[in-house]
Formats: structure tokens, sequence, C-alpha cells
């Protein structure tokens, strides 16, 4: 089957309906505003619909996506600061660690997700496409744009970071396979 | 709980309501983006230009040569010229001192040393001599077209296609005795890519072979012999061959990215870290200009990064010899101004040769003579 003059266009069409939530999704956990997520994923789709031409393999364009949403993402806060702005020395105060309390299961939510977007940016996406993407590291580190070591110590400097709030009350909340040793 | 956290950022994440893109508005910045690095890389000579000379070439109808009088077509040179500033606005194409109007717009055009080859916006492709212009195929992709020349020979190549099911062919049209010949390439299977493009296309044609790709490999055709040999068996979307010259082909592997330089991708040298993804070997395959996001040079044989002492933006734009580089750099960092420079690559100097409009003012109907848009 060879492609119709408009071939390119209809399959990036394609493309944006059908992943397009998912995108948004995932660029909203490296963000942490709805707003400014819906950019970064339009200014993504608009970098890769400027390099569609080179996607020949049509199944990379997530992929391809994945990573301009990321290093998009990297770019504009460290451009404004916003990591300095964002991430705080001292994390959130945690609730208390009583998880049969349905009101303190919403406070301790609230609570890890503000953690969460504390993170310097490149531990909170590190640990978005680990762990919400389910990307192995040299996946993550494709769309990070850096080495597979760089992302083992993201994951691990932000796991840790999160951890030292939650003590150890709670070991189960953060992923098991990711022991800290402090 | 150990999905404690994946849970908790599937539960936010799913939380909002997002609108879905506007794409027609996602279209038109991405081609405004295309289009912007077009004009980038062909507005150099623009302001470089003085006194031009308004030609005609003689228009084609049904594929046929038309003369169009005694006072145009002939400008076009019949010996072969040293490379300078060319670009194509429109149906325009300058060239140095010249103005050669040509009867389609202009998306994508080469040099060879006879004249010209372009494609039009219905994917045509056009033969401009100085005997007149003549329609000598039609690209693949009219879309996305590609050609290559080699601009020291009267050869131009590309993607065609043939038969019922439009197999891919190879087209190589030698403007100097008109002929034009098709080599045969294997289909990719159906399916694949998933929405059934073929992305079959050249990637060079240097020193009488050819260079095509597909999706899986790359080979190279000697056009004398017709003997072909495989350049790359492992070609994917991330890495493969970008350029060839002198016997020597660049892969760029883009999860770098890096590039190599060798006959194959099995016996290319070391990898080497480079800025970019879409390389341009020099004549002899000695440096390689990456003209994409932060352009850079590169010598083939140490990966060292040549530096030009150029600070901000700059972009590379052709080899105008082995050894010398046109390049579109901004006057000042963030000042939105173009100048032209050409760089000798070996004794690291550029020199203005344009003082350029804003890159605004250089609109989004400029083509560069890199045989893609």
């Amino acid at each position: 089957m060879r492609p119709s003059r408009d071939g390119g266009a209809a399959a990036f069409d394609d493309f944006v309906l059908a992943r397009s939530a998912a995108l948004h999704r995932a660029a909203y956990l490296m963000v942490g505003e709805q707003a400014l997520a819906q950019d970064l994923v339009q200014e993504a789709l608009v970098k890769t619909y400027a390099a569609w031409p080179r996607i020949r393999d049509r199944s990379r364009a997530e992929a391809y996506c994945r990573k301009a949403i990321t290093t998009t993402a990297i770019s504009w806060f460290r451009r404004r600061r916003w990591t300095h702005e964002r991430t705080v020395e001292t994390m959130p105060e945690p609730p208390p660690a009583d998880r049969a309390d349905p009101a303190s299961s919403v406070t301790q939510s609230q609570w890890l997700w503000e953690a969460l977007q504390s993170l310097p940016v490149r531990q909170r996406v590190s640990i978005v496409l680990r762990y919400y993407e389910d990307l192995t590291e040299a996946q993550t580190a494709e769309a990070m744009g850096c080495a597979v070591g760089t992302v083992k110590s993201q994951v691990s400097a932000g796991i840790a970071r999160l951890r030292d709030v939650l003590g150890d009350d709670d070991p189960d909340l953060l992923p098991s396979t990711m022991v800290v040793t402090r | 709980m150990t999905d404690t956290l994946k849970a908790l950022m599937d539960e936010r994440a799913s939380a909002p309501d997002f609108a879905r893109p506007d794409l027609d508005v996602v279209r038109a910045a991405g081609t405004r983006r295309r289009r912007r690095r077009r004009a980038v890389n062909a507005g150099g000579a623009l302001a470089g230009t003085a006194a031009v000379t308004a030609l005609v070439v003689g228009l084609t109808t049904g594929g046929g040569v038309v003369d169009a009088g005694p006072d145009v077509a002939t400008d076009v040179p019949s010996q072969p010229q040293p490379l300078g500033p060319s670009w194509a606005v429109g149906t325009t194409i300058h060239d140095g001192d010249r103005e050669i109007q040509v009867g389609h717009p202009v998306r994508a055009y080469v040099r060879t040393s006879l004249g010209f080859v372009t494609v039009d916006d219905r994917g045509r492709v056009w033969s401009v001599v100085d005997a007149g212009e003549e329609q000598v195929g039609t690209v693949d992709d009219a879309e996305f077209p590609r050609v290559e020349s080699d601009p020291s020979s009267s050869l131009v190549a590309w993607v065609g296609s043939q038969g019922a099911r439009r197999d891919p062919v190879a087209v190589v049209h030698d403007q100097a005795d008109g002929t034009t010949t098709t080599y045969g390439l294997t289909p990719v299977p159906r399916g694949r890519p998933s929405d059934g493009t073929d992305p079959t296309e050249v990637i060079a044609l240097a020193d009488g072979v050819l260079y095509v790709r597909d999706d899986t490999r790359a080979i190279a055709i000697d056009l004398a012999s017709g003997d072909r040999s495989v350049v790359d068996d492992a070609v994917t979307f991330e890495s493969g061959p970008v350029d060839a010259a002198a016997g020597r082909v660049a892969f760029v592997d883009t999860t770098g990215p890096t590039f190599s330089v060798g006959r194959t991708r099995s016996t290319a040298g070391p990898s080497y870290a480079v800025s970019g993804y879409d390389g341009s070997l020099s004549p002899d395959a000695g440096f390689v200009a990456f003209t994409e996001d932060d352009g850079g040079v590169y010598d083939t044989a140490t990966g060292t990064a040549v530096d030009l002492g150029l600070t901000g933006f700059f972009e590379p734009v052709e080899w105008w010899d082995a050894t010398t580089l046109a390049l579109v750099a901004e006057s000042a960092p963030g000042s939105g101004v173009g100048v032209l420079l050409r760089c000798d690559v070996v004794a690291a100097s550029c020199r203005t040769v344009a003082q350029l409009g804003t890159f605004d003012e250089l609109g989004d109907d400029f083509v560069a003579p890199t045989g893609s848009s």
C-alpha cells in the first residue's frame, strides 16, 4: 500500500487522536498544572509534526513525542528557574499515617502529590516515566536524553527524598524495588 | 501496597479533563517550524544579492520542452559553475546574480552540473537546463519530496513508483542525454510501518553511486555496473545512513545522538557524540555538518567539533567545496537577524558575505537547494 498525498498528515491526525489523552496525563504528572500540561503537549506535538517526515516507523511516533514532552519540560523548568521556585529544601510535612481513616488517605494522597511536585524536575520526570509510564531504565534514558546511570541516580534520589519525609512508617508507599541506603 | 505511588499517579493523572489538541493549530505551527528551518537555510543569500537578472525558463506542457524564446532559458549555465549562494522562492530560482523563473512552485530542488532539478507541489520532477524545462518524472511522496544530485555531475535521483501496486523504484535521470533509468527496489511488507507509508528514499548520489534506504536496510547501487551492496542491514527509525560522499557513508544514531563514518555500518569508524540528527558530508567526507536543532561541524576522522568561533544560533546550509561551508548565523544572540557566513572549516574562520533581514521577514516559502522540504 502506497501513501496517499495526504497520508502523512492523516497518519499524524490518527496518532494525535489515539494518543493525546495518554500524553496529556503523563505531562500533567511532570508539571503538576493542567494548563501547563496542555501547553507542553501542544509544543511536543508541534515538534513531532515538524519531524514527521523523519519518523519513518510510525510506531515510534509516541516515543518521539514522549521524548519531546520530557526534554521540553526539563528545558522549560530550567529556563524559567522553576526548579528553584518549586523545589523546596524541606519536603511537605507528612500527615498522620492512620491509613484506615479515609480522610487520612486523602490527606496522604495530597501530601504525596505535593511531595512529588516538589522534587527537582529531572527526579520528578524520571519517576513519572519509570513508575507511571512503566518504562525501562533504558527507555527512560532515551526519553530524557541521558545515560541509564543518570536515570538510576535521579530515580534513586527522588525516591530517597520522598522516603526521607515518609520515614519507615509506611514502607509500602513507595516502590519496594527502590531500597535506598541512608 | 507497593503500587501506591503508581496508584496515586494514575488517580491524579486521570482527574483532569484535557481538551483535545487543535490539530489545525498543531499542523500549522509544525509546518511553520519546518519552513522556518528551510527559510533560515535558504535565506542567507537573500540580502547578498545585488543586481539580478530576471529570466524565464521555457515552460512545459505535456512533458515536452517548450522554448520560451531567444531571450530566455539561456542564462542557465550550460557548463558547471562553482557552487555559491542559491535559493528558491515561489516559482523563482535564485542562483548567484541570476533569477530563473520556472513554471511551477518550487517545493524542493537541487543543483547539477547542467542546471537544476525541481519538484513542484504536485510531486512532479522537472529538469531545468539552458534548453528549457521538462518534466522527467514524479516523486513517490509529494508531501515530503526528496531528490538527490551530485552537483559535479548531470545526474539526479529520486524514489518513484511503478506498476499497479506502485512498488518503489529508484529513478536516475541524466540531464546530459535526457535518459532515465529505474532500479527496482524491494517494497516494505504490507502493514509496516503501521500507516502503510513506504519509507524508501534516496540518501545520496555521489561519485556514480546511489544510496537508498528503507526502514530496515540501506543499499548502494553502482550506476555504471548496476551492482548493489548493502551498507546498513539494520536501519531503524533512530539510526541509519544520512549522507554519503567519496565512497563513505555517515551513519547517525539519534538515541545518542552519535555519528560514525565508513563504507558500511559494520565497518564504520568509532561513534562520536554529535549535536543534531541530519548530517551532511563534505565532498571528500572529511567533515560532517549537522543541520538540525543546534548546528555543528565535526572532523569525521577524530570526531572533534570544529570551533568556528560562533556564539548563539547558527545553522549549516551546504558545502561549497571540501572545506568551505555556508551557514546562517544570528548577527547577535537573540537578535533574530541573520547573516550569511562563508566558513573555512580547516582554518576555523568565518566571514560574513551577506547581511540578512530578520528571520521573520524571510518568509515561509524559501527553499534551499537541499533536495527536500
